[in-house]
């Protein structure tokens, strides 16, 4: 354990591992799209860019990339809970563009004669991380998926997430896991039309989390 | 009851397996454990292992019927929330029905909350089956949300067909 990462010794000169899994991909090509005649976009031009992308480009387009926090936060407004966006630009960058990221990130991009009211030409994210399920092996989590109101019904969300599971596939993953509320009946039924099953409704699942003060006793009791 | 908590390596992968088909037996779906002792080899302890591991392991005089001194275990790994920034997630918590209720169980949560807490992370998050009441129990009773109940969040899954038909744009 503990082999070519960071780590802490402890007791009994164990390595224990610090940082995430962080494994590596290379940057996909889009996939083909279709033209959208019925629309007033014509085309759409997505870019895919991974963390390790990022390790060729400039500071400032990691910065400009991170106006991923703006749609987190519109993301949170739709979720009802504004309040509950916590991190910062700068954990972002520290935590997905590191040596050792915590999460990868897909944005959809359109050209600038498409960009939205506000300007922005960034109009969706996906943010995705590595998991294990020991009964099936590799996973993936998509934490994220958003595309700005105006920009939906174009099947940018599609390509977000069939890039997400094509980036799965590629790593040997089985499963692709996430989340959804459920009153969000809209995201639910998309889901369920592409063949998702909602584990929590058919065998029970629920999310369980420690946090805060319960969090700090739990570790305190650490042998 | 003496016993020690410490980070899995290679060699345990043995015992895990063999764990992890008794955790799966109590959740009743151990026909659905896929993995093998090799999977958890390659997955777990290359440079980028998409997993970690803690073993509770007791001494020798206090081996299982069996003869096992590995008597309970731990996977967890690191996530993400975009909200709250790192995470810890507990995909298995797992101590021999001969073994509970001695401590064990909590000691291992602890040590996984304890290593989150040391890699930046702000929650410990896992998921129980609703039947599963006496887990339940004794995770509420050491402070957790459940988040299901609380806020309506449901676990979704896209695997076999539904996944390979999403890879390929075909939707």
């Amino acid at each position: 354990m503990g082999r070519g990462e960071k780590g802490e010794k402890g007791a009994q000169g164990v390595m224990w591992p610090l940082m995430g899994p962080g494994v590596r991909t290379k940057p996909l090509r889009p996939p083909p799209l279709p033209l959208k005649k019925k629309f007033l976009i014509k085309s759409t031009r997505f870019t895919w860019v991974t963390c390790f992308g990022f390790k060729t480009a400039n500071f400032a387009e990691r910065k400009r990339d991170m106006n991923i926090l703006d749609e987190k936060g519109e993301l949170a407004v739709y979720e009802k809970m504004p309040d509950q966006v916590k991190i910062s630009h700068k954990e972002l960058e520290r935590d997905g563009f590191g040596r050792n990221p915590f999460y990868q990130c897909l944005v959809a991009e359109v050209s600038e004669d498409h960009k939205s009211k506000d300007g922005h030409t960034k109009v969706g994210y996906s943010l995705f991380f590595y998991t294990y399920s020991t009964w099936k092996g590799r996973t993936v989590y998509m934490e994220d998926l958003y595309v700005m109101p105006e920009y939906r019904g174009k099947g940018i969300g599609k390509a977000l997430m069939a890039t997400v599971a094509k980036v799965a596939k590629e790593q040997h993953c089985v499963r692709l896991q996430f989340s959804v509320l459920d009153w969000n009946k809209p995201s639910l039924d998309f889901y369920l039309a592409k063949g998702a099953e909602d584990l929590t409704a058919k065998e029970g699942w629920h999310f369980l989390r420690f946090h805060g003060i319960a969090l700090d006793n739990l570790a305190r009791e650490a042998p | 009851m003496d016993f020690t908590i410490r980070a899995a390596t290679l060699e345990d992968c043995k015992d895990i397996s063999r764990m992890i088909l008794e955790l799966a037996e109590y959740e009743k779906v151990s026909d659905q454990v896929k993995i093998t002792q090799r999977d958890l080899e390659q997955d777990g302890f290359s440079k980028n292992p998409f997993f970690h591991g803690i073993i509770a392991e007791v001494p020798e005089h206090l081996k299982s019927r069996e003869g096992h001194t590995k008597v309970g275990y731990s996977l967890y790994f690191y996530t993400y929330s975009s909200w709250k920034g790192r995470a810890v997630y507990m995909e298995d918590l797992y101590v021999m029905p001969e073994f509970r209720g001695k401590g064990i169980g909590k000691a291992l949560m602890s040590k996984v909350s304890q290593l989150g807490l040391a890699a930046g992370c702000t929650q410990l998050n896992f998921t129980v089956l609703d039947w599963n009441k006496s887990s339940l129990d004794f995770y509420l009773k050491q402070g957790c949300w459940d988040v299901t109940s609380d806020l309506g969040y449901h676990c979704m899954r896209c695997e076999g067909d539904a996944l390979e038909n999403l890879a390929q744009g075909d939707l």
